[in-house]
């Protein structure tokens, strides 16, 4: 994954954070998905204004973590994401929603 | 990373009941059913509402503006479920400004039209919000079953165009019907037509007074016979028999985490319990949701502060509704005398089934004709 694209919800992506965990629902199909508090801090974080390594550095600083550990795992999750299509990578950062 | 790492966890049904609880016994509203506009161009025979001509003016309505705000502080509220309703939501020319803002606000979607504006351009748009759903009535498998309920011609044509449209775009559609005394012989039809569609299919059974307390729609309610034939088909015993109701129990979920906006800004706790809470071009809605003395006085209102329904031997096998109570009944904490025929009905049905003692008792405020047409006579 490259490290300067933008995570951004897919458009079919419907979300909430409740009690701390976020709540993504796609929508196409219905499926819910509940993340853990490190998994929505991410989802927080990628609204299309931070680039992967802007999350990862930000992941790194709030929970004392080595920062290639962090852009490791960040990326991971991402791509998770991606694949789950509850995110899409942008080349240039959005407007924050 | 030294701390767990992030997760994601999919189990759909399970999970997503576990959220909906928490937010109930934490009052923190979730779902909201907002009714756009009360115009609309079909002239339903037994709607609820006093509609108004699709090019009416409604200077009460709020504006975009006011629409957007109001999405905002849904947002903000932690709002995930936003349906949009009429009227017909598509006769508003500011419908998709507003959808559009809420989808970029990642609310779950779900659109209630007839479906006769959706034309191909327009079904690209609704696609595009990715709702969850949209839900087309459909009052018959023919447009003289159909049409006699909309007097709206070419209403079957067209809302059966807007299915196919949809679901040609992947849009997960629902066509739901009333059922009423003169389409619920075509039940098995219209499940088949809604198979054939690529919709979801659903049914009610209770047709509801005019808000305005109009009696008009009542006329259309099915017979006993005609619920008997439909509760013989549809009746799953396990279901009731599970569904023993303590007298602690709530007959619905209302005010818990949700509630019902109107076009003029009225916060209702749902579109069947006309009481404002407060309007939004007053107060903020946090506020409302917050301060309102109503949500603490309907969300106590348990079977047991209910002196008739809470003593009701058939108040498990009841599907009983405060609003219409209220506006049928007169008594918010009395019975409803639609659903008591309901119940009655049921409880024979069951007995039928053999889920129920043959000799099952029917509650002492039952054994005479209640409010407008129980007619235990022909039940019991």
């Amino acid at each position: 994954m490259d490290a300067d694209k933008y995570p951004v919800p897919h458009p079919q992506v419907a979300a909430r954070v409740v009690d701390g965990e976020a709540v993504v629902i796609l929508a196409d199909s219905g499926e819910v998905n509940v993340l853990n508090p490190v998994g929505t801090r991410i989802w927080e974080l990628a609204d299309g204004t931070r680039s992967v390594q802007q999350i990862a550095d930000a992941i790194a600083e709030e929970y004392q973590v080595n920062p290639q550990n962090a852009l490791q795992d960040v990326t991971e999750f991402l791509q998770l994401l991606i694949d789950a299509r509850a995110l899409t990578l942008a080349a240039a950062p959005g407007a924050p929603q | 990373m030294t701390v767990e790492g992030p997760a994601l966890e999919p189990e759909s049904a399970n999970l997503y009941a576990q959220i909906v609880t928490r937010t109930q016994k934490q009052h923190r509203l979730f779902s909201v059913h907002w009714e756009l506009t009360y115009r609309c161009n079909e002239r339903c025979t037994h709607c609820y509402l006093d509609v108004l001509a699709p090019s009416a003016e409604a200077p009460g309505e709020l504006n975009t503006q006011e629409c957007f705000r109001v999405v905002d502080e849904l947002a903000a509220l932690g709002v995930l479920n936003l349906t949009f309703s009429g009227g017909e939501i598509l006769v508003r020319r500011d419908f998709f400004e507003i959808a559009e803002y809420a989808h970029s606000k990642r609310f779950l979607l779900r659109l209630f039209t007839n479906g006769t504006l959706v034309r191909p351009a327009v079904a690209d748009r609704i696609a595009a919000l990715h709702p969850y759903a949209v839900e087309i009535s459909l009052y018959g498998v023919d447009a003289e079953t159909h049409e006699d309920v909309t007097r709206l011609p070419r209403s079957f044509e067209l809302s059966l165009r807007a299915l196919r449209l949809l679901h040609e775009r992947g849009v997960h559609t629902v066509l739901k019907t009333p059922l009423m005394h003169h389409n619920v012989r075509q039940y098995d039809a219209l499940q088949a037509l809604a198979e054939e569609l690529g919709a979801q299919f659903r049914h009610s059974v209770t047709i509801t007074p005019q808000d305005t307390g109009g009696l008009d729609p009542l006329r259309h309610r099915m017979t006993d016979d005609d619920l008997f034939w439909l509760f013989r088909k549809t009746i799953e015993p396990g279901y009731w028999e599970k569904r023993a109701l303590s007298p602690d129990a709530r007959t619905c979920g209302i005010t818990l985490n949700a509630c019902d906006l109107d076009p003029y800004g009225n916060v209702f706790p749902c579109v069947q319990t006309r009481i404002a809470a407060g309007n939004v071009r007053v107060q903020s809605l946090p506020g409302i949701w917050k301060e309102s003395l109503l949500w603490t006085e309907l969300g106590n209102l348990t079977l047991s502060e209910l002196p008739v329904c809470g003593q009701c031997e058939l108040r498990s096998f009841c599907v009983r509704c405060h609003g219409l109570a209220q506006v049928e009944d007169g008594d918010l904490r009395g019975p409803a005398s639609v659903n008591c025929r309901e119940a009655l009905v049921r409880r024979q049905v069951l007995i039928e089934k053999s889920a129920l003692p043959a000799d099952y008792s029917i509650p002492a405020h039952l054994q005479t004709p209640i409010g407008w047409r129980v007619p235990v006579q022909a039940v019991a």
